[in-house]
């Protein structure tokens, strides 16, 4: 891919790819990262072959490096079982930006399966609705509704300051 | 629940969603130029308004963070990958593609299995590997061992046209498609043996890596696939009329 081609992508797609990042992210530095390794993959990998660059494929590369990032900082720092609840406590009242908030997060979504985590992103994020969720990813309706309910039990369990609510 | 705003925040938010208005990644696509505006889109004030919030976001983002400036920092952050010598590659396969069509590549059986077509012909799949600082690529047999920032490159042999996808699955379960690299759908190729273009940096998720090359004369779409494989990463997915080979890794510590 030349540069002008990926010029162009960024002037087009950029913003929302950003957007994106900064709702899983919950930090615009991180955000920024995100967005950086995107672009780095499409200018290595290009888009499939045969096709153009797409606004649902850049959102696939986006979420994947999202949450490779999410994955990755799950090693270097995790919360502190001890210090759990507390934390919990400011996750209402906290703002995007508040690391801590946006650590607590993370750590919901890195325990949550993959399949959870996708569903849970395109009705939550995307705005999808169950059938529509169902429709892009090909599982069953039933399905969908089960994982949903899942995720969003373990959501509200963690909105609660349940510091027991484990995700698996 | 919690307002989604709350767990996933957007700015501009997503606007009120009513029975004939579009998802908000639908209004997302129209707003990147990929869909025209429906009659609705004008005619509702929060789909439009959602529209013009996008529009005025990007133009904004666009003039904060000015694109050269961003390109810029691509180049800084990482150089272009070397080059492979796909002659190099070929010559070296070619002596063991003689080999290796007498050897039976496993495929894991899936217990409601769909009636599988077999091409007449050799169907063989060989993923390449090149170590950081190697100067020759090494063909990876069942049970190679792999390392975080070895390049892959996949080698097809096909008795005909038709369309290939390639998924991983890493020790985390995790499923990638990784040629068409991220696609939703399978890509055209075409019979004989084939270099396919693009490589793989592996990263360091967890091993093993299992590499699934999936086959088919016609068309088809990868979601079913990725179910299959999400559900249980042990099982070889499967299609109606499609052949699957796979080939597994371990990874390096």
């Amino acid at each position: 891919m030349d540069e002008a081609q990926l010029k162009d992508l960024y002037l087009r797609y950029g913003y929302l790819v950003r957007r994106r990042c900064a709702a899983l992210l919950r930090s615009t530095v991180d955000a920024e990262d995100a967005l950086q390794e995107v672009f780095l993959r499409v200018r290595h990998y290009g888009p499939p072959r045969g096709e153009k660059v797409t606004l649902g494929w850049l959102y696939t590369v986006a979420q994947n490096c999202c949450f490779d990032l999410i994955r990755k900082h799950g090693k270097d720092r995790g919360a502190d079982p001890s210090q759990k609840q507390a934390l919990a406590s400011r996750f209402q009242s906290a703002g995007v930006g508040d690391p801590e908030h946006a650590a607590q997060v993370r750590q919901f979504l890195r325990g949550v399966d993959a399949r959870t985590r996708e569903i849970g992103v395109l009705h939550h994020l995307d705005g999808l609705t169950q059938e529509e969720v169902a429709a892009r990813t090909g599982y069953s309706r039933k399905t969908v509704g089960r994982k949903l309910a899942v995720f969003e039990a373990l959501a509200r369990a963690w909105w609660q300051g349940d510091p027991d609510a484990e995700p698996r | 629940m919690p307002n989604p705003g709350e767990l996933f925040p957007l700015t501009p938010p997503h606007p009120m969603r009513g029975p004939h208005c579009p998802s908000p990644y639908t209004l997302e696509e129209i707003a990147a130029g990929e869909l025209p505006p429906s009659s609705h889109v004008f005619d509702c004030p929060d789909c439009g308004g959602y529209l013009r919030a996008l529009t005025d976001a990007r133009e904004d983002h666009n003039a904060r963070h000015p694109v050269n400036h961003f390109v810029n920092r691509l180049e800084e952050a990482r150089p272009a990958p070397r080059r492979w010598s796909w002659v190099r590659a070929l010559a070296l396969t070619a002596p063991l593609a003689a080999i290796a069509a007498a050897l039976v590549v496993t495929v894991w059986p899936r217990p409601e299995l769909a009636q599988e077509v077999r091409w007449k012909g050799t169907t063989r799949f060989t993923v390449l590997a090149l170590s950081p600082g190697a100067t020759e690529p090494r063909e990876l047999g069942p049970g190679g061992v792999l390392a975080a920032g070895d390049s892959l490159r996949f080698q097809v042999t096909l008795p005909g046209d038709g369309y290939l996808a390639i998924l991983d699955v890493d020790g985390a379960g995790k499923v990638t498609v990784f040629h068409p690299y991220e696609a939703s759908r399978a890509a055209p190729v075409s019979g004989g043996s084939v270099l396919l273009p693009g490589s793989i940096v592996v990263d360091d998720a967890p091993g093993p890596e299992t590499l699934y090359a999936i086959f088919r004369p016609e068309p088809f779409d990868l979601a079913p696939l990725l179910a299959q494989l999400r559900t249980d990463p042990q099982v070889s997915p499967s299609c109606d009329g499609c052949t699957v080979r796979s080939l597994r890794f371990d990874k390096q510590r």
